[in-house]
Order: C-alpha cells, then structure tokens, then sequence
C-alpha cells in the first residue's frame, strides 16, 4: 500500500518448457477456468442470456473465448517468442491447447454424471451436465467427443488469430468485441435507437428480444472490422506528422459524450452516468490527498457521509429534519462541513505516514459509519431506518428529480471541481504536494511547511466528497448508513489508481470503468463481483500505471 | 502528552515547548486531553455502574485473549508480506476463509470416519494440516498473480489486483460451496468446559488458544532460528544486497506468502473450532481486524503481530463494558467496533510507529 | 455551469411536456388508461425481479428469486401459453442500488410487472420509478409499514406486498409471550438492519402497551462473532424472554453461546421468520432444539412448503438458507395469476396486456392460495396471508427441516 514501493532491479521469470508441453498446460489451465467458470453455477445462469438472438447464449461464448484464449496463446508460445508463428505452428499448437482444454471439460462432465458432488459443490448439478452435453445424451461419448471436438475447434480458431497479420488481427477481434458489447448491451443500444429520430425502424433488424440478431451480428461485424481496418491504415499514413493532438482529440471527444450521453439513451443510462459523475467527484477529491500528496486514505467515505448527511437534514420534509431549505442553500453548507470533517479527521492523523495512515483513516471511516447507524445516535440521524424525504433540488420552479437532470447538476459540479483541481495542481501548493510524495524530508529541508499543505490536501479532498454526497442524497431521496461502507473508499482508490495516479482524465475514464461496467453489469448478480474482481486484475496486468497515466513521456502532468 | 505532562513541571522547559510548538500540536494536545477525559470518564461511569461482576470481567478477558490470539495469526501474514515488500496483501482475510472450508471439509471427512469424536487431539492437527495446506496453497496464487509481475515496478499494482483477488476468492467460494452457513462437526469432548479456578472456560477456546501460541512458537522459531528465516530477515533489510550475497530472493518471497497463508489457514480453522459456524464472506471483516492488529503492533514486526492482535482482542472484549457502559448508552455493544477502531487510531497518534514498531518503520512506511 | 443547467432544464420541460399528454392507448382488442404492453407469438411474457445478489445480504436476495423460479417452473414455464421470462437485477440491500436496479428494469418495455426488491430501503426508491410507467412491483423482503400505508404517497401506489409487514408479526409475538406464555418481561436485540429494527420496536411497543416491561433493548452488528458479552449484560437484567429476529449467523452465534452466560439457560429466545430454514439448524447445531421462531401458519404452508424446499433443492444444490424464498414464490405466483385473468389474445395469437388492468387485478386478488397461505390485497396493497405460528425445533438433523415435524407448530 505504502506509495514509496521499495523498487529493485530482481525480476522472476519463468522458465519456459518444451513447446509442445507448454500448450498442453495452456490447454489444461483453459480447460480448469472453463470447469471452475461451470461449477460455480455462472453456466448454467448465463445459458438463458442470449447473445445473439436464439442461437449463441452468453455461456457459450464464454466457454469459446477461454478456448480461442488458449489457442492464441498456446499458437504464439509454440514458436517461444512474439513475432508472429507460421501459421501451420499455431494452427497446431491451437487446435491441441482447445482439444486438451475441451479434454479436461469432458472429464468434468463425466465426473458430474458418474458422481453426486452437490454436498460439496452446490452448482454440479444435472442441470449443468445436461447443458454441457449440448443435446447430446447426457455424458453419452457423443456428448464427451463433442465437448472435444469443440474445444479443438475453437483453439483451432484462436491459432489462426495468432497467425493472422496483426492489421486483420485487430480488425478481427475489433469486429467480435462489437458483436459481444452490442448483444450484451442491447438495452442501452435500444434505448439509443428509441430516441433518435428515423433510427426506430431499425431497431428490430438489429436487436430481438433478448440480444443482437444473428444478420444484425454479421453486418456489425463486417463493419466494425472494416473500420478498424480503415483506421490502422490511416494511423499508419499520419504516424509521421506526429500524434500529440489526440490526447486532445480523445478529451474532447469523451466530454462531447458525457454531454450527450442522457439525452439519447434512457434513464437507466442517465442513472448510472449519474454514479459515475458522483465517483469522478470524490475521486477527484481522493486525487489531490492520494495522487498529488500522497496520502492514502482509506476513510474516504466518512466525508461524502458527512455530505449526503447534512443535506438529508437540511431538505428532509420528514420528522428529523433540523431545517427545511432549499438544496442550494445546503450544498454550500455540506461542502463547508465535509472541509472541516477532513480538517478535524488529517489533524489527529498528519503525523502518521503510508500504511498506518491508510489503517488509521480506515479506523475513522468505520467509526463514522457505526456512530451513524448506532442506536445511541438515532434519535438525531436516523440509526438503520436513515432519513427519508428530502426534497429535490429545483431550479426556475422545475424540480430537479430526474437523474438526467441530476446528471447535469453532477456534471456541472465535476466540471468545477476539475478546474479547481487542475489549477491547483499547477500551483505552488500543487507541486509542494509533489514535492512532499517524492519524499517528505527533502520538501521540509526545501521550506514547505508539510502540516499545512497536507491539511490542506485533506481538507480540499474532503470538500470535494462532501459536494458529491450532497448530490448523491438528492438523487436518492433518503439517506442510510448502509450506503456508507468501507467498500465505497475502496472503489474510489481502484479508480485512482486504476484510471492513473494524479491523472485528471484518468478519474474520468477509472470511473467510467469500474462504476460504469458494473452497473451496466447489474443483472449478473450474484456474479457481478467476481468479473469486478477479474477485471481489476486483469487491468492492473495490462496497464500497471492506469489506463490515463499523468506524464507518459516525463511530460506535462495531464492534458 | 508525555512531553506535556513533563513540561507541566518545569516551567523553563514548559516555555521552551510553548516557544516550539505550533498551532497543529495545541490542537493535538486538546484532542489527547479530550480523549483522556472521555475515557476517565467512560471508566470511572462503567465500573460505578457495577452492572458487571469481575467475574464476568476475566471471562470477557479470556475471551478477549482467545479472540486476540486469532486476530494474531492472522495479522502475522499481513506483517510478513510487508516485512519483505512493503505491501498490503488485501486478499488474506479472504485466504483465512479458504483455509476454514479447507478445514471444515477434512473434519467432515474424519467426522464421517467417527475420528472426530473418539480422537479429538489426533483429529484437529490434520484439520489444521488441511487449512495450512489450502491457505499456503491460496496465498501462492495471490503472490503469483498479484506480487511476482509488479515485483519490479514501482505501483499501487498489487494492492489492486490483491482487492480484485479478494472478490474473487469470495464469490467463487460462494459459487461453489453455495451461500448458507456451514458449521463444523463437534469434536467430542472438547465441546465441554472447564473449571478455571471456579470459573467456567469452554474447551475450544482454551484449546484455540493454546494451539494459536503453539503454532506462533514454532513460526518465531523458524523465522529465528533456520536458514530460510535469517534469509526471510536479510531480504526485509535490503531485497537486491540480499539477491546480490546469493540469496534467491524469490523463494524467499514464495515462503514468506506460503508461511503466511498457512498461518490464516490455521486461524480458519481455530476460528470454526471456536465459533463452529462459517460463511464464505467472513474473511473480509475478521481481515481488516488482523490487518488494524498487525498496524496496532508495528507492521512488519512478528513480535508486534501478536501483541497487537492480543491487544486488540481484549480491548473488543472490555471496551464496551468498561467505557460505554459509563454513558449511559443504549445498545452499547453496537459500538464496539468503534472501541477497537478507536484505540488503533489513539495509539496511532500517540506512537504512529505502533506499539513494537522501530524507528526504521516511519523511514520506510 | 449555468450554460448547463439551462440546458438541462430545457431538456426537463421537454420532458415533461411529453409526459404530459394522456397515457391512454388501444392496441389489439385492448384499450387502458396507463398503456398496453403486446406480447407477440412466440415472444416471452417478462417480468423483472430486484433483490440483494451480492454485499452483506446475499442469502435473502439469491433465495428469494430463486422462489420466484420456482414458482415459474411449478407454474410449467408458461402463462397462458406463453414463456415466462424473469428478468434478474442485483438490487444489493440499499437504497441507490435498488434505485439503480428499478431504473433498469424500468427500461424495458416489455415488463409486465417486477418483483421485489429485499429491502425497503431500496423499495423506497425503487417502487416510485417503476410505478411512473404505470409498472406495479410485488414487494418480497420489505416490511417496512410506511410502504403500505394508508396515506402513503402517490408514488407507491403500485407498490404490493406479499410479506406482511412487520406491525403484524410484532403485534402477534407481543400476545404470544404475553397471553399464552405469562412472561411479563422481555429483552431485543437487533442487528443494525431497517428490517429487525423496525421489527423489534414494534414488538417492544405492543409489548409495553399489554404492560410487559423491556428489560434490556440491545443491538449487535452482523459481523459480530462474540455475542457473550452482550449476553451477559442482559443476563444482569434477568429478562423472562429474548426477543431476536436476526438473521442466520447471528443466531447461530447467540444460540451456541446463550448457554456458556450463567443466568441465561432457562431464558426464552424467539427468533423471526428470516431463520424459517434447514439452514439455521447447520448454524446452530445441538442448541436448535427447542428452539422457537414466529413464522408464517396457515393450513396451506405446512403441506405445501417440503415440496417447495424438495424442488428448491434439486434445482440449486441446497435448501433456502432464509425464510424469504417463500414469499419470492408468492409474489410470481400473485403477479402470474393476474396477467392470466387480464391478458388477451387477437386472432393472430398476439397477446395483450392493459398496465392499469394488470394493476387492478393485483390488487383485486383474494383468496389466492399461496405458499404462505392465503393471499388477499388491501386497498393499500398489503397482499400478505400475515397468520402466524410458533413454530419450535425438535431435532438438530438438517436434512430432518420439514415444518409440522420440524419445526413443529407450537402455538396457536
């Protein structure tokens, strides 16, 4: 946790096998993610989600997937190094990494048919070996040739991919990440189609009841393949005029989305545009205590409790109300007391440095949220059962109670917070707060006075949180202590540091990212944390300094 | 407040701390006066209640030690893996509930085999050996996944990847053991209790406790006496002058995790034997604890670990006997946690380096 | 910034403005004042259900859509003979995500109705989106009673419940122990959830109000293991009867260490129906017996409920670990017999459904023979069968779980 990682020079590296051994593993370690992906139940949940209308359930592009994974892997690691295999390699070290891997998936069935596993493992169920046996009498040889068989395929395809030109490569896989999102996603998409003038009568080309249509899917395919293409062939012409305006281009580009974005989609997609603005603005918040100076807080939360809270008691119609004022009235006073929450909580704590600092103001944030829920203080806040009815916001007469409408308010207020922020990072204060991150002693030796700026790191960062939990309290009409728990400060750390330490767009796209997805991913339920739990993993895997890193090349801090 | 208390005496000294001092330290001297009173007053309220005999105080106490010896354990493998890279492994809570379904299938296994009930004391080593087995076997894949590829980089990386682990390791265990609570076999006559001096102990807790400061013994050994420790202790000093004198760091590091796994294994285990009932979402909350005893006592300090985690238990269990009860508060046991949390943060501010920990911690942390 | 919120604020008047125009519409042989919903050939009857699928309350929420599932299959899949398709969304116990969670099945115009959400929290804030589309949703978990009350705001109208509200259990916990069992005193405690809060005040009230003292009103928190302490400090009170309507950890925690407290062996505990399961025999073990909790009773729940928990079972590898799952049954089973008594077909098998119809048939339903028993709607929307038992374990076996057995029915 502590942000000066002792670093080194030691690396393990793996020793790599013989080839043929190595994509037996692959194989194997497809075929086990692909058993463990059954017999957690997902399987046999995700075979009634269609992708593509009646004929590809959800599940079985998943189990596809695994297998063209470990077919490309194992087709690019038959030749031990990068560069791309010739094609008859891949093709065959694919094909046999999908047959081991579809091996190991027929013996998971057999083992499902032959035993009763469910004492131990609840999701063995016929149900599930009736599903793998993909209408093949259940565990019949068929139905184990078939699993085989399939997997062999499907590795097959992986090898291919592998052995592809990376242009078409990218293209390909272009076009099915469209086809995946589209049929995924096809509630968002029919809601675009539904408020765009002239577009409805394509709706039903594209979409059918549950997914994408299997024409709707081939033509996006082709389409999105084709633009892939088209563009990596005009990157390659504009490569030597130099590419320093797109970063520019990809802000604007993204805000010009935002602005947009709950006019022509539905509410649910203003709703959680709405979350996501509320997360960019305590990450922002975070930002300037964690990203610029360094201090890891873990208490997060206590301040945007602090922010919903005393909005709920300010515009509360109900019976614990201490006043009843407009929200304009107590946005200002949420932010002011939210400040002086994150003063009164760094004060006590300014002298405690990296992991005991993140353990203490994890310990305050815990502390907030029992006192708020405790009985003892129930009369005043409201204990388990919170504080209902408060009024929403309203401006010229008209009631603010849409969350497209709130999603502006939120907007508004980000956009604000991100000036503030932008500007006091390229301040005095802003490089002291660098400074003090870098190391403590040398910015003390250099005449930064660090109890101040720290205090001032924390009592800005707080503010901004506060901002947030006024707005989330209009939003969601009452407040509870159960919104307040340790997992919100944890999630606003995963953007920062997923999105980019210190990185302004960086909070935009971590929040898109990890607050955006998962709503969308909302009907996966009980599952919906797992693939949040992958997706950080496999994140941090492919980009260790965030998806929107500060200074890529030494440069400016942001754009 | 020492300084304070010191300084009161001497009037020259009291000026020259005047002179030295600035706002930030008025304040923090209210703040620790404020507690103080707070808790004098808390204090002197509770036992003027006289709601509770002592009676009732030791076995709060003992029970306080026997939770304290679980938190211990856990926090010796958060303290570990910090030692050697400075990381907070966010997934060993997690580890701990692997080792405890580990361990409640083994004792179903020799339950089955009517081990359990005849043989307790030959039947709870290989339950534990089971929970070792699968927390080692746990805490591997974690350093596999989330340490070893950012070993180099300089990242909050792995702190990421090990929160993304922990959700993993939750809902893959609830997808695959189902969500209700699971409760261990009883182990014949340990279920009973004993009479300690006229005060009546149950069993498992003694039993818990007494195998937590077994299993503790044989870690500090280890990691005093052996090879593998004084490597473990050179790697903690300096990673690359350790590579560089022939030491292979990375089994060094392999060990620390599967050490440290194996010890939350042996808590889950302990934990069941104790509480009987487990749930696959318990790891997150019994892990903040063993994380908040492993700062308590000065992480990275093995020593600290224990004491920390023994500190903590105890506090839990009095804390709301002893202080909120002064206030007069209705459902005082709802606070409780506010006890612990608040003690960790008051000694933090008193001693940011926790309670064992040495200078070297405020140069490193 | 103000540039913004003029925007935003046209964009609301135009809203409005659309939503101003009357909502009437005909299609096929159907004409209703909130709109028609036309289910074409071969197309699913949808309904959506919101409950708590990940965070703290997971159990209830998994295994009261569950419930509903299987009511769907009892009912063989199909309405009128048309598939029924539940729509899951993860509504976790709180109120933005059941607002999250309502707003997303909002989007789908196909959705007949919705059940749930676990929590009244989320109910709050979810009911109130769904009924602006004239989409009524059939509450599974929430007891809150402001939810069904008589001046409840327009905007849970549409809100029905099938779980009785917590008024009702409380009032007849309060004459059990008072008028059958003659104890005069009794302590609470709850978990920090809305639910048994709310749950043990009421209770406390009624009590008070028979003139019973309450001794000791104490609280826990879900994740708490120790529960001796808190124990012992009733135990100072020395109470007649504990009253706790935790749920199954908790229990679990406070039945194995009630015994360790001196001064607590020959205390009472009742339980709520939030532990109605075989699984709260596993938490608890040896100590079940004897056990009591207040549950659902009616002639209909003991013979039917073991052939639910036996499907249950087959179908998802263990028995429901709450008491909820039967109430997710009874809301798919109140909102599927109303779309049958509503629902009409053209002469091209296209079926048709009037929302104002659907609603006025929900609430019209009496006399349904549910799992929890009898279910007849209030003019409020109060749905619940609400006639209570006490029901007493007698035998820590879990596979024995079957309720007349075990739980036996003590009272009345």
């Amino acid at each position: 946790m502590s942000f000066e990682v002792v670093t080194s020079s030691f690396r393990v590296s793996r020793r790599r096998g013989v080839p043929l051994v190595e994509t037996l593993r692959i194989g194997g370690l497809a075929g086990l993610a692909a058993a463990a992906f059954a017999l957690i139940g997902a399987y046999v949940a995700m075979d009634k989600r269609h992708v593509i209308e009646n004929s590809l359930t959800l599940s079985q592009i998943a189990f596809a997937l695994i297998a063209i994974a470990a077919g490309q892997v194992a087709g690019r690691a038959g030749e031990g190094g990068r560069t791309r295999p010739p094609l008859a390699t891949a093709l065959f070290h694919g094909g046999l990494a999908g047959l081991a891997g579809g091996a190991v998936v027929a013996a998971l069935l057999l083992l499902l048919a032959s035993f009763n596993l469910r004492t131990t493992l609840v999701a063995a169920s016929p149900m599930l070996a009736k599903a793998l046996s993909f209408g093949a009498p259940i565990a019949s040889p068929q139905a184990l040739a078939q699993l085989a068989a399939l997997g062999a395929a499907c590795g097959f395809v992986g090898g291919l991919v592998a052995a592809l030109p990376a242009p078409v490569r990218r293209a390909v896989t272009g076009g099915f990440w469209a086809v995946l999102v589209a049929g995924l996603f096809r509630d968002v998409f029919v809601s675009i189609f539904d408020n765009l003038p002239a577009l409805p009568g394509l709706e039903g080309m594209v979409f059918g009841s549950g997914g994408i249509e299997p024409g709707g899917a081939v033509v996006l395919f082709a389409l999105v393949s084709g633009l892939v293409l088209a563009k990596d062939r005009l990157a390659g012409a504009r490569k030597a005029a130099g590419g320093g305006a797109a970063s520019k281009w990809r802000v604007g580009l993204l805000l010009a989305g935002l602005c947009v974005l709950p006019l022509v989609t539905d509410d649910f997609v203003a709703q959680v545009a709405m979350l996501v603005a509320l997360y960019m603005l305590m990450g922002m918040g975070l930002n300037i205590e964690l990203g610029l100076a360094g201090l890891v807080d873990l208490g997060f939360v206590a301040f945007f409790a602090v922010g919903a809270y005393t909005v709920a008691l300010l515009c509360s119609s109900g019976p614990l109300a201490v006043a009843d004022v407009s929200f304009w009235v107590a946005l200002p006073v949420a932010v002011v007391l939210a400040a002086g929450a994150g003063m009164l909580f760094g004060l006590p704590v300014l002298r405690v440095r990296g992991d005991y600092l993140a353990m203490a103001t994890l310990a305050l944030g815990e502390i907030i949220r029992l006192l708020v829920l405790s009985d003892a203080l129930a009369p005043y806040l409201g204990g388990s059962q919170g504080i209902i009815e408060i009024d929403p916001p309203s401006l010229f007469g008209l009631s603010l109670k849409s969350p497209a409408s709130l999603y502006y308010l939120a907007l508004a207020l980000a956009g604000v917070v991100a000036f503030i922020s932008w500007r006091l990072q390229h301040a005095r204060i802003g490089r002291a707060w660098l400074a003090m991150r870098e190391d403590e002693d040398v910015a003390q030796a250099l005449g930064i006075d660090p109890v101040a700026s720290k205090l001032l790191a924390y009592t800005i960062g707080a503010a901004f949180a506060g901002a947030a939990g006024a707005v989330f309290a209009a939003l969601i009409g009452s407040v509870y202590p159960h919104s307040f728990q340790l997992l919100v400060s944890i999630n606003v750390l995963a953007i920062l540091v997923i999105g980019g330490l210190g990185s302004l767009p960086g909070v935009l796209v971590g929040a898109i990212v990890l607050i955006g997805l998962p709503e969308l991913l909302r009907e996966f339920g009980e599952f919906r944390y797992l693939f949040y739990g992958i997706a950080l993993v496999a994140m941090m895997h492919k980009r260790a300094d965030g998806l929107w890193p500060a200074s890529r090349v030494g440069g400016d801090a942001d754009a | 407040m020492s300084e304070a208390m010191h300084a009161g005496r001497e009037p020259g000294a009291f000026a020259e701390w005047r002179r030295r001092s600035t706002w930030v330290d008025h304040v923090l001297l209210a703040i620790r006066a404020g507690v103080a009173v707070l808790l004098l007053t808390g204090l002197a309220g509770g036992l003027t209640a006289g709601t509770y005999s002592l009676a009732d105080f030791v076995s709060f106490a003992v029970f306080g030690l026997t939770m304290g010896s679980l938190y211990a354990l856990i926090a010796l493998g958060y303290t570990m893996v910090y030692g050697i890279l400075r990381m907070i492994n966010f997934a060993h809570g997690d580890v701990m509930m692997v080792g405890s379904f580990a361990g409640l299938f083994a004792a179903g296994g020799l339950n089955d085999l009517g081990l359990l009930r005849a043989a307790p004391l030959l039947a709870l080593p290989l339950v534990l050996a089971a929970g070792m087995a699968a927390g080692a076997a746990v805490s591997l894949g974690i350093e596999r996944v989330a340490y070893r590829p950012f070993l180099h980089v300089r990242s909050l990386a792995p702190l990421i990847c090990a929160i993304g682990l922990s959700f993993v390791l939750q809902y893959t265990a609830r997808g695959l053991f189902g969500t209700r609570n699971r409760a261990y076999p009883g182990f014949g006559w340990m279920e009973g209790t004993l009479d300690l001096f006229g005060l009546p102990v149950p069993i498992p807790q003694l039993v818990a406790f007494g195998a937590a400061l077994v299993v503790l013994a044989g870690l500090l050994a280890v990691v005093r006496l052996s090879p593998l420790g004084k490597a473990m202790r050179a790697v903690a000093e300096d990673r690359d002058a350790a590579a560089l004198v022939g030491i292979d760091v990375g089994r060094v590091i392999v060990a620390t995790f599967a050490i440290g796994g194996a010890m939350a294994g042996v808590a889950g285990v302990l934990y069941a034997v104790v509480f009987k009932q487990i749930t696959v979402f318990m790891g997150f909350s019994l892990g903040i604890k063993g994380f908040a005893a492993a700062i308590l006592g000065g992480i990275g300090n093995l020593g600290g670990a224990l004491l920390g985690g023994l500190v903590l238990g105890v506090a839990e269990a009095l804390g709301p006997a002893l202080v909120l009860e002064g206030f007069h508060i209705p459902a005082p046991y709802q606070l409780k946690d506010v006890i612990g949390y608040g003690m960790l943060v008051m000694i933090l501010i008193f001693r940011p380096q926790g309670l064992l920990g040495e200078r070297l911690a405020s140069k490193r942390a | 910034m103000l540039k913004r919120i003029f925007v935003s604020a046209a964009t609301l008047a135009a809203v409005f403005l659309a939503a101003a125009g009357s909502r009437a519409e005909t299609l096929g042989p159907v004409t209703d004042a909130l709109g028609v919903v036309k289910i074409a050939k071969g197309q699913p009857i949808v309904i959506g259900g919101y409950a708590s699928q990940s965070g703290g309350d997971t159990n209830q929420g998994i295994d009261e859509l569950r419930g509903a599932e299987v009511a769907i299959k009892d009912a063989g899949g199909k309405v009128l003979d048309f598939p029924v398709k539940l729509i899951e969304e993860d509504a976790q116990c709180t109120a933005e995500a059941g607002q999250t969670a309502a707003t997303k099945l909002a989007g789908n115009k196909q959705i007949l109705a919705v059940l749930g959400p676990s929590c009244s929290s989320g109910a709050r804030a979810g009911a109130p989106i769904l009924w602006k589309l004239g989409v009524p949703s059939v509450g599974i978990g929430a007891t809150a009673p402001a939810l069904t009350a008589a001046d409840r705001p327009e905007g849970f109208q549409g809100f029905l419940r099938v779980v009785p509200n917590d008024l009702k259990s409380a009032a007849f916990t309060a004459d059990y122990v008072w008028d059958k069992l003659g104890l005069k005193s009794a302590a609470t405690i709850h978990d920090g959830s809305p639910y048994t809060e709310q749950l043990v005040r009421a209770f406390e009230k009624d009590f008070i109000a028979k003139g019973g003292t309450v001794l000791a009103s104490e609280a826990v928190s879900p994740t708490d293991t120790d529960l001796r302490p808190v124990l012992t400090r009733i135990a100072t009170k020395k109470p007649a009867l504990i009253f706790t309507p935790v749920f199954t950890s908790t229990i679990g925690f406070l039945m194995r260490q009630k015994d360790e407290v001196p001064g607590l062996s020959d205390t009472k505990v009742i339980g709520g129906e939030g532990v109605f399961s075989a699984n709260v025999i596993e938490a608890v073990g040896p100590k079940i017996v004897g056990f009591n909790i207040v549950g659902p009773s009616t002639d209909l729940f003991s013979p039917r409920f073991p052939a639910f928990v036996k499907t249950f079972t087959a179908d998802y590898g263990e028995a429901p670990i709450g008491g909820f799952s039967a109430y997710g049954y009874d809301a798919a089973l109140l909102t599927m017999t109303a779309i049958k008594a509503v629902a009409q077909t053209d002469a091209d098998g296209n079926l048709y459904v009037g929302r104002k119809a659907l609603y006025d048939a929900m609430m019209a339903s009496k006399d349904l023979p549910g799992l929890t028993g009898t279910l007849s709607c209030d003019a409020h929307g109060d749905c619940a069968a609400a006639t209570y038992a006490i029901w007493e374990f007698t035998s820590d076996d879990t596979a024995s779980f079957a309720p007349g057995t075990n739980p036996k029915r003590i009272y009345p």
